[in-house]
């Protein structure tokens, strides 16, 4: 009888304690903790992490995108419009004749495929790691051409 | 056209007939072959130019023996005429291999801008090099570099790092256009293509060479960066700027026009178009465009409701037809109108208000559409097909400036002068554009005024020859009635030489078309030189026959619609008197309502009668009377002194200033419907665009919607069911139901009298 | 063998150029005979004689002359090719500059048997001397009523204008050459089939005679003498003489009349001999494939020179001993080429640019070994390809010095300098 009990108990208890030993095994003390407190903390992303559309500029703080609309035309969701212009001496956006004066990406329609990032002729625009794109209103989900710029770059000094 | 003869070839083993002479490249696309090509255009030149070397083919000829000779080298196919036993090979390892040697040529020193290139996306260079190029290229020297973006007028910017050279430019301004503003400069590889020492491109036509161009070598100042091509959409239109009638395309954006592109129509433009039309259609996306009615209020204009407006003007023109009699109402405009709305305008205003006092005309002659020629030629405006112009035998260019004035008209007349040689004749009081464009023709600079004088003359001589045609015409009264006109008392009136005007009149006859415009429409007496006009096409033979003809060519866009339409004080749709009373009846039958028997005013006659107070409403719909009308003091005047006046249009006009509601109407870009071209070729446009605001609506709507507010509703859903009912009043139009009508258009043919052709 | 003198017979009679001593050793004495004979028995003398084009592509003048229609329905015209600008060649310099009555009687020969009764002299801009010369000459002509209205009683009208080039080497080609004189870019023409000959629609889309200086200055002799007595002369197929005009290293350079056949190394010796060793001929002007020493066994008549791989063209025969770097020979030919080349066209407008830079790209020590295949297949692109033969006379020479020289530009591309240079230095050195 007693044997069997403790049979019993060791049936039932022992794989209860060897998963909870797996479970406490991945709790500190004994280890580092797997999930982070969002959103006081965040995970690093992997490098080709394809997240929120930047647009870049060149080390002189030239914007790199020329306005070709070549990633409009390779876009399956088609969410992004570009109005292009001409740069004049005067006011230079970019090097060479071409620039964007308007550049607006739908979020909502956007698939995050990255597909304008491969069509880009100058790596203008890039889909990097910024995930956290929640908003209240239907109309911040376009994204202009001043929010997805960089920021023009502090000239570094030596 | 005679019979040709057909010749039996080879194209890569699959044996086909063509017409002898037929170029390969042509005969390669019966049969679906695709032979790639930059400078082969079929409508430049008598000989192609064969320089890309991108269409080479192999080529050989059968021998009587069955064995086939080829030639030991490639030869071009698009200079390469079919002949008996021609056998052809489009695909074999030499010419793939020929193609992308070619293409690597034509790369080295051709800049990989096109990203910021505006041909990129529709660049033959770039379909070509991917379909036929290599994938890869050896040079790995410097390219050649020369200033980008290059303005050579307001309208084309060059770039010549682009160029490949293929000369279709220059080969379009010195065979097409005439003007030859565009040569190629130095020799080999230094060649570029320039105006003469840079000097500004100044045709008439240069927009054309953007469209020819293969690459973006000159591209269009106003597209420029304005959109890619997987941006735009595109419709079918019709250009408005003259009454030649071109078919475009119109290339948009999400509401913004963003060009305007020549589309085929071998009937009226080919493919080209001039550039008032290409550049000239910027007005549809202005910024300045009305977005709502307005109203005077305290002497300024504020917005209002379309219920406002039209309850407005309806208690204003029951007021006037209570007060005064519905003829102190008025109504102006029509030639920019489509032929629907032109037709509703005029029904609105003989239906719901009961007036005759409507009308289209600017221009200083009123005489009621084309009188003269309806009476005794049997058309209202034009005998000869715009197509039918390059089969001339002679082109009279009687007093108009038709580079200026009918462009397209213009092409025309000098294709059939420089690929069929047609003899020209030019007679005009001063130097015009046009007499620079023909080498060499026949110029008669008779004294202005003296224009009877002249064509009486001419048709003196003609009689005297001997070779006169009795056609429906007595000879011996004309005769006599011309027999004051010798050669000497001519020649000394209107100052040109004897010599000029029998070598002239020697040169009109059968064949001869006569082109006139502006100066004959306006002339002070313009039924006598109507007449005189037509005698001299009688005497001539082409009163009815052959390709010949006599042509008076409209100012607008649908002159001859409104005209057709019956936007006239004193004809109903399709030229029926208003006083005669069996016509009148049917066409009340059909509408279900009772017409004013009595004609309206014309155009002079309301203005004047508006200047004198006599007008209580003028409703002027698309016309600036204010600054285009002939006499625009008079407008001015008319248009202060008038009760109430109601302007229609896309701006805020000069004619708009003076009035007490403004209705926004849409662009012919918003809206579908048909235009009448000068040769009666009615031809329809679609809606590309929406209204640049809710609040802008369609010319036909507001009438419809003001007929309901004056109570007597024309129940109409859409254009469609307009012309149905227009073909119903003017059997004439019955062809152009939407439905069947074909992509050229429908030249409607009159059935007034047996010589309409 | 010596030189045979038919074109050259009295070019050294002192005052040969003005007409009274022309007349006095027979001048116009051919024309007199040929006003007397009907037109078709003086296209009949001229295919007898075998005679054939001199300019470069050795065509039979007679079927030309014979393809002039025979009826006078349109105007016909003559038009004399001196546009000599092939490198090598100057030839028609010294019989339009010393002897300028025999061409004048040709062309007035050629006119009467092919109706025409206008005839064009189209002079490179560059003969500024020889182009003085003819303009007296034709003046002399006309006040001896040779040329002008109703020629010596016969009624026969002729008159001859001098059209000068501007510079251009394409202008020699016959139909850029038309353009030229009808007042358009000097650009090639389309040719037969893709149009017709110019014997049918040439200048001004009428009947035009398109012969060279010299194959117009051999007609007065082939009047006088007969057909047959000028086909007696030279070989079966190529009749009668040739002049070479013979450059380079040799210890003569100068205009030779020779029987066609003779064998090539003669006319070295008659031209003084080589100076050096003999490393290379080029027979007929620049445009002709290049012809190494040991293929030099050959006689000059258009069937052999053919054979051997080459051609007789235009007669400039240029001689190289082993001093001349061929790669720099060929860089100096393309960029002659590229300089003239039209730009009509993409092979060659492209194609001789792009040799060139290479060329300089090897000369400046940046080659590579692909370099090589690269421009013979550069060479094939262009040969065949072009609008008119400018385009394959780029290509030949080039195509012909890498057949035969390829271990020079090997060298060149290996080293960074030219083989002959480094071999003249190191023999000096030795020394």
């Amino acid at each position: 009888m007693i044997t069997q009990v403790a049979k019993r108990f060791v049936k039932t208890v022992l794989p209860l304690a060897q998963g909870l030993s797996i479970t406490f095994r991945h709790q500190p003390p004994f280890h580092e903790p797997i999930t982070v407190e969002y959103p006081e903390q965040k995970r690093p992303m992997y490098p080709r992490t394809r997240w929120r559309h930047v647009l870049r500029r060149y080390d002189n703080g030239l914007e790199r995108c020329i306005g070709c609309s070549l990633c409009a035309g390779a876009c399956p969701a088609r969410c992004i419009y570009v109005e292009a212009a001409e740069n004049t001496d005067e006011h230079r956006f970019s090097p060479g004749e071409r620039y964007a004066r308007r550049y607006e990406i739908n979020m909502l329609r956007c698939i995050f495929c990255g597909y304008c990032q491969e069509a880009c002729p100058t790596g203008a625009i890039v889909l990097r790691d910024d995930y956290e794109l929640a908003d209240y209103h239907r109309s911040d989900f376009i994204y202009t051409k001043e929010m997805l710029l960089e920021p023009i770059p502090e000239p570094q000094e030596e | 056209m005679a019979e040709q003869e057909l010749v039996t070839i080879e194209i890569n083993g699959i044996e086909l007939q063509v017409p002898k002479g037929e170029m390969i490249i042509e005969s390669a696309k019966r049969i679906g072959v695709d032979i790639p090509f930059f400078c082969y255009h079929p409508r430049l030149g008598k000989e192609q130019a064969a320089n890309c070397r991108m269409c080479l083919v192999e080529a050989g000829t059968k021998q009587p023996d069955g064995s086939v000779r080829m030639m030991p080298k490639p030869q071009t196919s698009c200079t390469l005429p079919a002949s008996q036993g021609l056998v052809v090979f489009t695909d074999t390892v030499a010419i793939q291999k020929a193609r992308r040697g070619i293409l690597e040529f034509l790369l080295i020193n051709h800049p990989l801008d096109c990203p910021i290139c505006d041909r990129g996306g529709e660049c033959p260079l770039q379909n070509n090099t991917l379909f036929y190029g290599p994938g890869v290229s050896r040079f790995v020297e410097e390219k050649r570099h020369l200033p980008k973006a290059f303005p050579i007028s307001d309208y084309v910017v060059l770039d010549r790092e682009r160029c490949i050279h293929c000369a279709r430019c220059t080969r379009f301004s010195q065979e097409i256009s005439g003007d030859a503003q565009l040569e190629f400069l130095k020799r080999g590889a230094d060649t570029m293509v320039s105006t003469f020492q840079n000097t500004e491109f100044t045709s008439r036509f240069s927009g054309n060479t953007i469209e020819l161009c293969p690459v973006g070598a000159l591209t269009s100042r106003v597209y420029r960066f304005r959109a890619r091509p997987w941006d735009m959409k595109s419709q079918k239109s019709i250009c408005t700027r003259c009454s030649n009638g071109c078919n475009i395309w119109l290339d948009y954006r999400p509401n913004r026009l963003v060009r305007v592109l020549g589309r085929e129509n071998e009937a009226v433009n080919e493919e080209w178009t001039c550039d008032r039309g290409k550049f000239g259609h910027e007005y549809i996306s202005s910024d300045r465009r009305l977005l709502s009615p307005l109203v005077r209020r305290d002497n300024r204009f504020v917005t209002a409701s379309w219920v406002e407006v039209y309850q407005l003007i309806a208690s204003r023109i029951r007021q006037a037809v209570e007060e005064r009699g519905a003829g102190a109402v008025g109504a102006i405009g029509g030639a920019h109108l489509s032929n629907e709305e032109a037709y509703l305008l005029q029904k609105l205003m003989r239906v719901a208000v009961g007036t005759n006092n409507i009308d289209h005309r600017l221009e200083r002659n009123q005489v009621a559409g084309g009188d003269t020629l309806l009476a005794r030629l049997g058309v209202p405006f034009t005998q000869t097909a715009i197509a039918d112009i390059e089969k001339a035998k002679t082109i009279f260019i009687f007093g108009a400036d038709l580079v200026d004035e009918q462009p397209i008209v213009f092409l025309r007349a000098r294709k059939a002068w420089f690929r069929f040689g047609a003899k020209v004749i030019i007679a005009h009081p001063e130097p015009t554009e046009t007499e620079l464009r023909f080498d060499e023709p026949l110029v008669l600079r008779y004294r202005a005024g003296t224009e009877t004088t002249l064509i009486n003359g001419l048709s003196h001589l003609i009689l005297q020859s001997g070779r006169a045609v009795t056609d429906g015409i007595s000879l011996e009264e004309l005769q006599a009635s011309l027999s004051e006109y010798t050669p000497a008392r001519v020649a000394q009136e209107t100052g040109v030489a004897e010599d000029a005007l029998r070598e002239a009149a020697n040169l009109l006859g059968e064949g001869t078309v006569i082109l006139c415009a502006g100066r004959v429409r306006n002339h002070p007496e313009y039924a006598v030189l109507a007449n005189a006009l037509v005698n001299l096409t009688l005497l001539t033979g082409n009163g009815s026959r052959g390709n010949g003809g006599l042509n008076i060519l409209l100012p607008e866009v649908n002159s001859h619609g409104a005209a057709d339409m019956g936007v006239l004080p004193d004809l109903l749709p399709g030229y029926v008197p208003v006083n005669d009373r069996e016509a009148r009846e049917r066409i009340e039958r059909i509408w279900k309502a009772s017409l004013p028997a009595e004609p309206g005013l014309s155009t002079q006659g309301m203005l004047e009668a508006a200047a004198e107070g006599k007008l209580q409403v003028l409703y002027v719909i698309g016309e600036d009377i204010a600054q285009k009308y002939h006499d625009p003091e008079l407008a001015q005047r008319a248009l202060e002194n008038a009760g109430f006046v109601i302007v229609q249009d896309l701006f805020l006009t000069d004619t708009a200033q003076y009035a007490d509601v403004v209705l926004p109407a849409a662009s012919v870009a918003e809206k579908e419907g048909t235009f009448t071209n000068t040769e009666r070729r009615v031809q329809r446009f679609w809606k590309a665009m929406n209204p640049p605001s809710p609040d802008v609506k369609p010319d036909l709507n507001i009438f419809a919607e003001l007929a309901v507010y004056l109570g007597k509703p024309l129940p109409v859903f859409s254009a469609e069911q307009v012309m149905e009912e227009i073909g119903q009043v003017f059997p004439a139009y019955a062809e152009c139901c939407y439905d069947q009508m074909p992509a050229e258009g429908v030249r409607w043919m009159p059935t007034l009298t047996d010589r309409g052709k | 063998m010596a030189e045979l003198k038919v074109l050259f017979k009295d070019i050294d009679v002192p005052g040969i150029q003005t007409l009274e001593v022309y007349e006095q050793h027979g001048g116009y004495s051919a024309l007199r005979k040929a006003l007397g004979m009907t037109r078709q028995q003086v296209i009949d003398e001229v295919k007898a004689s075998g005679l054939r084009g001199r300019g470069g592509a050795g065509f039979p003048a007679w079927i030309k002359w014979n393809g002039i229609p025979k009826d006078e329905s349109q105007p016909h015209y003559v038009q004399c090719n001196a546009d000599e600008g092939e490198p090598g060649t100057f030839k028609d310099r010294e019989l339009m500059l010393r002897h300028p009555h025999q061409l004048i009687e040709g062309i007035i020969i050629a006119g009467y048997a092919t109706l025409s009764k206008v005839g064009y002299i189209y002079i490179r801009g560059e003969y500024t001397e020889p182009a003085r010369v003819m303009r007296r000459a034709i003046d002399e002509a006309y006040r001896a009523g040779y040329l002008g209205k109703n020629i010596l009683g016969s009624g026969v009208d002729f008159d001859l204008y001098i059209h000068m080039g501007a510079g251009s080497y394409e202008c020699g080609e016959e139909s850029a050459m038309m353009s030229s004189i009808m007042g358009e870019r000097g650009q090639p023409r389309l040719k037969f089939p893709h149009a017709p000959l110019p014997t049918i629609a040439g200048l001004w889309n009428c009947p035009t005679l398109i012969n060279n200086v010299e194959t117009l200055s051999c007609v007065p002799a082939i009047i006088r003498n007969g057909g047959a007595w000028y086909a007696s002369m030279g070989t079966e197929k190529s009749t009668g003489t040739k002049i070479f005009s013979v450059s380079g290293h040799v210890n003569k350079p100068g205009n030779y009349e020779v029987e066609m056949g003779t064998p090539l190394m003669e006319l070295l010796e008659l031209a003084g001999g080589v100076k050096g060793k003999l490393k290379a001929v080029i027979p007929g002007g620049s445009s002709v494939p290049i012809l190494p020493a040991d293929k030099c066994d050959v006689n000059l008549d258009y069937e052999s020179l053919q054979a051997a791989g080459t051609m007789l063209g235009s007669g400039g025969f240029m001689v190289l001993n082993d001093t001349v770097c061929i790669v720099k020979f060929m860089r100096r030919t393309a960029a002659f080429y590229a300089h003239e080349s039209c730009g009509k066209c993409t092979p060659c407008r492209e194609g001789t640019r792009w040799m060139v830079k290479i060329f300089d790209r090897i000369l400046a020590g940046g080659g590579r070994m692909e370099d090589i295949d690269l421009l013979l297949d550069i060479c094939d692109q262009i040969d065949g390809r072009s609008y008119c033969a400018l385009g394959d006379a780029a290509a030949w020479p080039i195509r012909a010095s890498i057949k035969h020289f390829r271990h020079e530009y090997e060298y060149f591309i290996k080293h960074g300098h030219s083989m002959v240079e480094a071999q003249a230095e190191h023999s000096v050195g030795g020394r």
